[in-house]
């Protein structure tokens, strides 16, 4: 276990190195959400002078969308696409083979250390602004042991599509090719910028089957206390089958890309 | 009319000096203070067309400031210098005609497009006649084999080839003189031996001046005729390799094959020596001493009574070494100018 | 033609030569590139299903003007994007040297020693879902029209480039120039992917008298599509006419402060 949280505590402190990178990280964040809310009003005013009701949601819950939309974003957001394509494609992959830690573990303990610093410095300035500033409500006590689950569902689940994506290295060079359309994939199916209760019917149908909407849209409705029981229950049901499949998948495609090394030898 | 002339170039670099702290980082917001670093101090030389000269000097000894400043990148404290009868940063791209530059590890070639190629551009670029391009190439064909991977794109080079890519590039449009900037940093024994043939060749044909930064010595005792060592931003030497050999060979050194290792820990300066080592993968111990202090014999007589010796040989100084004690010599300014 | 641009002319058809070669990842790079529209059009038409306006643009107005962005942005990328990101890199590292012991300009030489041939499927997805649009909106083509159309996007990739050479240009004076660049292209262009009239005036003001993004598609899709612009007046009128105008001058200016960079560069070292 000392393993584990010594790369963890690595991680933590070259996150403290990049100070400087993360002040910037989170200005452009800052005006990212800024943009999105300037979106949002415009077209519930729109809509208003239209004398339209949206009945979905409210501006001021959009408005929320948005905000933690972005801190989701922090929160799931993994290294393991160039890590993995990067320690493929200079050959250090193979010392995964020999060392006890497995990959995946050391991926993912990498991923957490940085987290915690990124919690403290990104998501809780975040939070401050958004609350002070634009005066918005702190989420319902309630919903939070939910979300939680989701939460750690959504990171799971886009761990394991990132791991994938990243082991394709393997095989392909041009990785920031399937990373590029995993990004775009999802920012269009995960729920990240825009509501799925927004979508036309046939077109949720079938997201509904897909597992993209888990990573942003499954935490957000909750979290706003938009989700029914019922569909909580199916939201969860259907994480446990998605994140069954990826694992299965992941693990396969890890034991596809050993055999490349130990034949081909890397 | 010499081709380079410098005198008394300087350098001096503002540098702002950090507070330490908090207090001194609030201090830095207030009143910012700079401290003024000289890189190169007072250097002057004169280089003739057709010579060889190695410029050698430590990391930060001023060395490629002061090569810089002859480029034309860089603009002197005070001082002058003149290539070719022009100030180099006053007219860069008129200079630039003149030389060619080569810059150790970073290739100026255009990255994605076969070598054939970027000489073509190169052509262009330069206002290249042809006859004197298809001269060169065939040149550089002879001596250099870059036949064997002109159609390959210099982005899959390996580093052999990209050196004698960009050896080529920099002396496509016959520069009267070049600046080689680390040029056989890791390359093999092969290509370092082809490169050094070409510079001969192209120095012998076309009388080009060369003027080389490096830390390989075998470059040195090959190709220059002369040496300039830089040190603190001063010179230290300037001369031709023979007198810098017998001037400063003093040193030599004496490598013993010994059965086991004596405590070095013993006061052995009496006997003149200044160094040693004791190599464990080989069983001996190499030492140095400067021969008009020391008597070797004595020196292994000594260690015969504490040991059995196998084997002795006696190195006389290798330029390496005598470098080194320069590099070393910090006290002494300016020693040894030229003719 | 002048003798620097008949070399970059060379290299280019040598360069795209090359590139056809290797013809899976060519096409695959922009392939992908194009895939992101796809998502990004559906994102607009789900927005629209529901609501009626954006500050009074329809569906089509408001992806035109995004590809007005798009289109200008990508032009001014193939040639600047690449070496402009490079440049703080290249600073740092001392590695801009090369560039002047050469008998051409730095900044042409930067330019003309690559090509992002990455953004040409931006170019191509962009300029089709234009004409679409305008096809959709029943605008009616004439000489007159068409002649605006290209003034402004010629006018748009002036400042695309103006605005990324100014950023990067920072490399001379300040150590974190890469994030200069990033937050200007990114971030901040990000704005003018919707009308900026759905913002304050404050960032109306900074998105046309000091990072005059707005010149690059909102003033001209805006008399294009005959809206009032937030706070209207004659004069603002004229601002639909003044894309080459700003771009010209800008493009002129980054390059001034691009050349003030490279003599910063000569006296002080690294």
């Amino acid at each position: 276990m000392n393993v584990y949280y010594k790369l963890m505590l690595n991680a933590v402190q070259s996150s403290t190195v990049y100070r400087f990178h993360t002040f910037v990280t989170t200005f452009q964040r800052l005006i990212g959400i800024f943009v999105q809310i300037s979106l949002w009003t415009a077209l519930y005013k729109g809509a208003q002078s239209f004398q339209m009701e949206i009945t979905q949601a409210s501006l001021q819950e959009m408005w929320m969308y948005v905000v933690y939309s972005s801190l989701i974003g922090l929160m799931v957001a993994n290294g393991n696409i160039y890590s993995l394509s990067d320690k493929i494609q200079t050959g250090h992959i193979v010392t995964a083979l020999i060392r006890p830690i497995g990959l995946f573990r050391s991926l993912l303990f990498e991923t957490l250390g940085s987290k915690v610093f990124m919690i403290l410095f990104e998501i809780i300035p975040v939070l401050i602004v958004s609350h002070f500033v634009l005066g918005l409500p702190l989420p319902n006590i309630e919903a939070i042991p939910v979300f939680m689950i989701m939460l750690i569902m959504a990171f799971t689940t886009f761990f394991l599509m990132t791991f994938i994506v990243g082991m394709s290295s393997f095989w392909y060079i041009r990785t920031f090719h399937l990373e590029f359309m995993l990004t775009h994939v999802m920012n269009f199916f995960s729920g990240l910028m825009i509501p799925l209760w927004f979508f036309p019917r046939e077109l949720r149908a079938v997201m509904d089957w897909l597992p993209f909407d888990l990573v942003y849209y499954a935490p957000l409705s909750v979290l706003l206390g938009k989700a029914k029981y019922a569909e909580i229950g199916v939201m969860l049901a259907k994480g446990c089958v998605w994140i069954a499949l990826l694992a299965a998948a992941a693990v396969m495609i890890w034991h596809l890309g050993k055999r490349k090394l130990v034949i081909q030898g890397g | 009319m010499s081709i380079i002339q410098v005198d008394q170039l300087t350098k001096t670099f503002s540098r702002p000096i950090r507070g330490t702290g908090a207090i001194g980082a609030i201090r830095d917001l207030i009143n910012r203070r700079y401290e003024e670093k000289t890189a190169v101090d007072h250097i002057s030389f004169t280089i003739e067309r057709g010579e060889i000269v190695g410029y050698l000097g430590p990391n930060g000894a001023g060395k490629s400031t002061s090569i810089k400043m002859l480029v034309g990148i860089l603009v002197p404290t005070s001082g002058e210098v003149r290539v070719d009868s022009e100030i180099p940063y006053k007219n860069r791209r008129e200079n630039a005609r003149k030389i060619g530059v080569v810059f150790g590890q970073r290739s100026q070639l255009w990255w994605d497009i076969p070598v054939s190629e970027t000489f073509e551009l190169m052509k262009c670029m330069y206002n290249i006649p042809a006859v004197d391009f298809k001269r060169n190439m065939e040149l550089f064909t002879d001596v250099l084999g870059i036949q064997d991977f002109m159609h390959v794109a210099v982005r899959q080079l390996s580093l052999g080839q990209r050196m004698r890519a960009d050896l080529c590039a920099a002396l496509l449009h016959n520069p009267s003189i070049v600046y080689l900037d680390e040029p056989t940093i890791g390359l093999d024994v092969v290509v370092k031996k082809k490169i050094r043939e070409f510079l001969l060749e192209v120095n012998a044909q076309r009388q080009t001046t060369i003027l080389l930064t490096t830390h390989d010595m075998s470059d040195v005792e090959k190709l220059c005729s002369r040496v300039i060592i830089i040190n603190n931003g001063r010179k230290m030497f300037d001369g031709d390799l023979d007198r810098l050999k017998s001037d400063y060979s003093a040193g030599e050194t004496m490598i013993l094959h010994v059965d086991h290792e004596i405590g070095l820990d013993r006061d052995i300066s009496h006997l003149g020596v200044t160094d040693f080592t004791y190599h464990p993968e080989s069983g001996s111990i190499q030492l140095r001493y400067d021969k008009r202090q020391a008597k070797p014999a004595s020196i292994l007589a000594w260690f015969m009574e504490r040991t059995a010796v196998h084997d002795f040989e006696i190195k006389p100084a290798e330029v390496e070494d005598v470098i080194r004690d320069i590099y070393q010599d910090s006290t002494s300014c300016g020693l040894g100018e030229a003719q | 033609m002048p003798h620097p641009f008949r070399l970059y002319g060379r290299f280019l058809r040598t360069y795209m030569k090359t590139q056809l070669e290797y013809r899976f990842s060519f096409f695959g790079d922009i392939f992908v590139n194009m895939m992101t529209f796809v998502t990004l059009y559906l994102s607009f038409w789900v927005l629209f299903n529901t609501f009626p306006t954006m500050n009074g643009w329809n569906y089509w107005e408001v992806v035109f003007l995004y590809n007005l962005n798009l289109l200008t942005y990508a032009t001014s990328s193939l040639f600047f994007w690449g070496p402009m990101k490079q440049l703080e890199h290249l600073v740092r590292s001392g590695e801009f040297d090369q560039f002047l012991v050469r008998p051409l300009d730095p900044l042409k030489l930067l330019v003309f020693r690559q090509f992002q041939h990455t953004f040409i499927g931006h170019i191509i997805v962009a300029g089709t879902v234009m004409v679409l649009c305008t096809i959709q909106l029943e605008i009616h083509w004439t000489t007159g029209n068409i002649a605006f159309l290209l003034l402004c996007v010629l006018g748009g990739t002036l400042i695309q480039a103006g605005i990324i050479i100014t950023a990067a240009s920072s490399a001379f004076w300040v150590v974190r120039s890469g994030t200069v660049v990033d937050i200007s292209i990114y971030a901040i262009r990000n704005f003018i992917n919707y009308p900026i009239s759905i913002y304050g005036r404050s960032i109306q003001l900074l998105l046309t008298f000091v990072i005059p993004y707005a010149f690059v598609n909102y003033y001209p899709a805006a008399a294009f599509f005959g809206k009032d612009h937030a706070g209207s007046s004659e004069l603002s009128h004229l601002y639909s006419y003044s894309s080459l105008a700003v771009g010209a001058a800008l493009f002129a200016a980054a390059v001034w402060i691009f050349r003030r960079g490279v003599m910063r560069y000569d006296s002080a070292g690294s």
